[in-house]
């Protein structure tokens, strides 16, 4: 049953991915873009981490995609998507990711088998939210707080960048 | 179903071919907006990874992390788009090969 | 008490800080400088009239092996030390009357007494060395004096010329100096005397005896003395009658058993004394001015002493210098009266009838030339047969000698005729006080001081003949004419001076000046154009050295950045994901190398 729900929600993701990085149409890649990002929501809560399943869906899904559909309707882009799709490198970075591919996949092979196991068998623990609360305030509470400065300074900078310029009197 | 039962490798598989993807949106797209969507994918990979690791030790520190790497994201996102419609203001343009103000 | 016999060597050392007090108290240098010599005079009456044991030798400082400052006072010093002094006195103090009133009068007696005392000096070294640095200084002296009234016309030139003369002597009396001094490996006189015949010794003989005759005012280098009679006449009747040009005859006398040794050289000596005191005679005799005439007698009675000197009777020469230094400085101190009477006047043709106006001065300067003219009885004529004696050893000596006594005798009356009789009539006064009465103890002198010199045996022969010859030679000398050719001859002092003046002066200041010119310009000019052109050169490199290599590297530099950047210039694209590129290929590669570990 894990199995199959496994593949089930990698393949989303994972076609999901194809599908934002190959289509001409932004929308149509911010769309699949939501696919994947549902795919890796339930590929979260497998692996028994619900709180960071709800804040995927909640912040991922419903907050960056909704702002990056809101641009793409901003911006138009009838023209741009007429025009040739790919860089010019494109080669060149299928090379090199390649390269990257082939030899991450050469690590796991050689690290993989290496891994220490698991201390126990995989339960579902009960209590993630709490526990992560715990965690977050805790023993990371400067993370946390360093972070809430962070969406500080990019909510003003966001702000900032997209405004419109004053008209010199 | 007698699939093999699902290790943590296997999630490492899929992180790093989630990662793959969105690099390779990232180096062969001219679209912007494209570019970030495959930011964001390349992200959730780590995500991923960071979870399987998590659940592999028993532990929650990778969750918290992983929390933290998603704020980071949003804030990176958001700036990243008005910087994107300044961007586009500015030049008319959201195709990178022709943003290069910058160059030689 | 102080021993005046031990401190002998004081005696110089009066008219030295004489000389050097009369330049710093210049108002009463005129009593200074006399008394100064007077205490050389007393001085040496000190020594003279002490018990000595022999000569007198003192060592002031051994300089080098074989130089020292010596001094040495036997028979011959103290004779001579009388005669400068004395003499010398007598003329300081005549000076102060004579030169009353003059301008720089301080610098007079001041250049006097440095005479004196180098003359000290000269007679009593004890060896070639400190008499040479005496007979520096005696020229030194004498080019100082005679050019004393600077601001007339010739007096300048004719200074000069005293000093280059004497100078071309003393180069010779260097060198044989030098040559004795490797011979003998000292210079002093005793040693010199032992040394015995040699063609070095006869070449150092005649070198000294060059330098003799630089000073002594023989040929060939006699011309000077003549022009050295503008300078005041007390000067020309010490320096140039009575002391320095007798330190030729000196320096023989001092040398006298070296000189035996070189007959051959002695005789040339003699010659070369014979030869000049005819030809001085002679023009002596066509002279018209008083100091010129007395002067040419000089010349010519010191080639009699060089004559007498060279045959190797230095005693006679010896003799005849001191009685000569009586009777010259009397006529001088006579003809310097007669100047000073005739306001200046110096052509005996416009002298006349003196003899009444200034009797006392007719008595005395007729003394002085009798005894010049070797009257019987008077002091020249005991001297100058002594002369005539040792050069009975040659005929045309003895013949050369008579001559000249003949001639001698007939200028002195020629002069003396001119002056004091016949009718021309002038205002003139007679002399008085110290220009007077300075001349009695020279006058004595003259005639009696004969009486003291060396006996001479067998002479009578020869008294009876030069008396006679005097005799004849002043009456003819009151009435001859000469012929005419004769009389321009003689007058134009056989062309010797005019020889002189056009080969050697004349070659000297044309060439001289064209050579000093031309090494003006590419010698002395040399170092400042040749730094100019160096200075030229330098900035030309340097210039280029700037413009190539100096700023060649900073532009190598400069050049060499650019290109090498310029390909990393090109990775600037300005496109992100270009950069992204970048990054996934440092990606793959860093995994790579980690994979091949």
């Amino acid at each position: 049953m894990d199995a199959a729900l496994f593949y089930i929600f990698a393949a989303m993701t994972l076609i999901g991915a194809l599908l934002t990085v190959t289509r001409r149409n932004p929308v149509h890649s911010a769309i699949s873009l939501i696919l994947s990002l549902l795919g890796i929501a339930g590929i979260f809560l497998l692996q028994a981490a619900e709180f960071l399943f709800a804040v995927q869906i909640l912040l991922y899904v419903g907050g960056v995609m909704v702002l990056f559909l809101f641009v793409v309707m901003l911006i138009h882009l009838e023209e741009a998507a007429k025009l040739r799709n790919y860089t010019r490198q494109w080669p060149v970075a299928v090379v090199a990711l390649l390269a990257v591919l082939i030899e991450v996949l050469a690590f796991l092979n050689a690290g993989l088998p290496g891994l220490p196991p698991s201390p126990s068998p995989r339960p579902l623990l009960p209590g993630n939210t709490e526990r992560i609360a715990d965690a977050l305030f805790n023993t990371y509470v400067l993370p946390f707080e360093a972070a809430s400065l962070l969406l500080l300074v990019a909510i003003v900078g966001a702000v900032w960048m997209a405004r419109k310029k004053e008209v010199a009197e | 179903m007698n699939f093999s039962p699902i290790t943590t490798g296997h999630y490492l598989v899929l992180s790093a071919a989630l990662l793959l993807i969105g690099s390779v949106g990232l180096l062969m797209r001219r679209n912007v907006i494209i570019m970030l969507m495959s930011i964001e994918l390349i992200l959730n990979a780590v995500n991923i990874n960071l979870v399987a690791f998590s659940r592999h030790w028993q532990q929650v520190t990778g969750q918290v992390f992983a929390i933290f790497v998603i704020t980071v994201a949003v804030a990176e996102t958001a700036v990243g788009l008005g910087i994107l419609i300044a961007l586009f203001r500015n030049r008319g343009t959201v195709l990178s090969d022709e943003i290069d103000l910058l160059k030689w | 008490m102080v021993n005046f016999v031990s401190n002998f060597w004081w005696i110089p050392l009066y008219p030295f800080f004489g000389a050097l007090l009369a330049a710093v108290l210049r108002r009463y240098a005129s009593f200074i400088a006399p008394a100064a010599i007077g205490a050389s005079f007393l001085h040496t009456l000190a020594v003279v009239y002490s018990p000595r044991g022999g000569p007198l030798e003192h060592t002031l400082y051994q300089w080098m092996p074989g130089i020292a400052f010596r001094f040495l006072a036997d028979d011959l010093t103290l004779l001579m030390l009388l005669i400068v002094t004395g003499i010398g006195f007598l003329i300081h103090v005549y000076s102060i009357g004579y030169m009353a009133g003059e301008p720089g009068l301080w610098r007079y007696f001041a250049c006097l007494n440095l005479f004196v005392f180098f003359m000290l000096l000269l007679v009593l070294a004890s060896n070639l060395v400190v008499l040479f640095a005496g007979w520096e200084g005696v020229g030194l002296a004498s080019y100082l004096l005679i050019g004393f009234h600077h601001d007339r016309p010739t007096v300048n030139r004719n200074a000069n010329k005293a000093f280059l003369y004497n100078r071309a002597g003393d180069a010779g009396f260097l060198l044989g100096t030098l040559i004795l001094l490797s011979a003998a490996g000292t210079t002093e006189f005793k040693d010199m005397n032992q040394l015995g015949a040699s063609p070095l010794t006869f070449l150092a003989a005649l070198l000294l005896a060059l330098g003799a005759t630089g000073k002594s005012a023989q040929l060939p280098l006699f011309v000077w003395l003549p022009d050295a009679m503008v300078g005041p006449t007390p000067v020309s009747a010490l320096i140039h009658a009575a002391t320095m040009v007798t330190a030729g005859i000196y320096l023989f006398a001092r040398l006298a058993p070296f000189l035996a040794a070189n007959p051959d050289a002695g005789l040339i000596i003699a010659g070369i004394g014979a030869l000049t005191a005819l030809i001085a005679a002679t023009i002596a005799f066509s002279e018209n001015d008083i100091k010129r005439i007395l002067a040419y007698s000089t010349v010519s009675q010191l080639g009699l002493m060089f004559l007498a000197a060279g045959l190797g009777a230095t005693d006679a020469a010896i003799f005849h210098v001191a009685t000569h230094a009586f009777f010259k400085a009397l006529l001088f101190l006579c003809a310097g009266n007669i100047i000073h009477a005739l306001k200046g006047e110096q052509d005996i043709r416009y002298m006349g009838g003196l003899r009444h106006k200034m009797p006392w001065t007719f008595r005395l300067m007729t003394i002085g030339g009798l005894s010049l003219a070797g009257f019987p009885g008077l002091a020249g004529f005991f001297s100058k047969d002594a002369i005539l004696m040792a050069a009975t050893q040659s005929p045309v000596l003895l013949a050369t000698a008579l001559i000249v006594s003949f001639i001698t005798a007939a200028y002195t009356s020629r002069m003396l005729w001119g002056i004091f009789f016949g009718n021309y009539d002038r205002q003139a006064h007679e002399a008085q006080a110290t220009t007077l009465h300075t001349l009695w103890p020279l006058a004595l002198g003259s005639i009696l001081a004969g009486y003291f010199g060396p006996h001479l045996e067998g002479a009578w022969p020869i008294m009876l003949v030069s008396a006679t010859i005097s005799i004849a030679g002043l009456y003819f000398g009151r009435n001859v004419r000469l012929p005419e050719f004769l009389q321009i001859f003689f007058q134009r002092k056989w062309f010797i001076n005019d020889a002189y003046e056009t080969v050697l002066v004349g070659t000297v200041t044309k060439r001289g000046s064209s050579a000093l010119n031309w090494l003006d310009n590419n010698v002395i000019d040399l170092v400042p154009r040749a730094s100019g052109w160096l200075t030229t050169a330098l900035s030309l490199i340097s210039g280029w050295l700037d413009r190539y290599i100096v700023d060649g590297a900073v532009k190598a530099t400069a050049i060499s950045i650019e290109t090498s950047s310029f390909p990393v210039r090109l990775l600037q694209t300005g496109r992100t994901h270009n950069y992204a590129l970048v990054i996934a290929l440092s990606l793959a590669a860093t995994f790579g190398w980690y994979w091949l570990q």
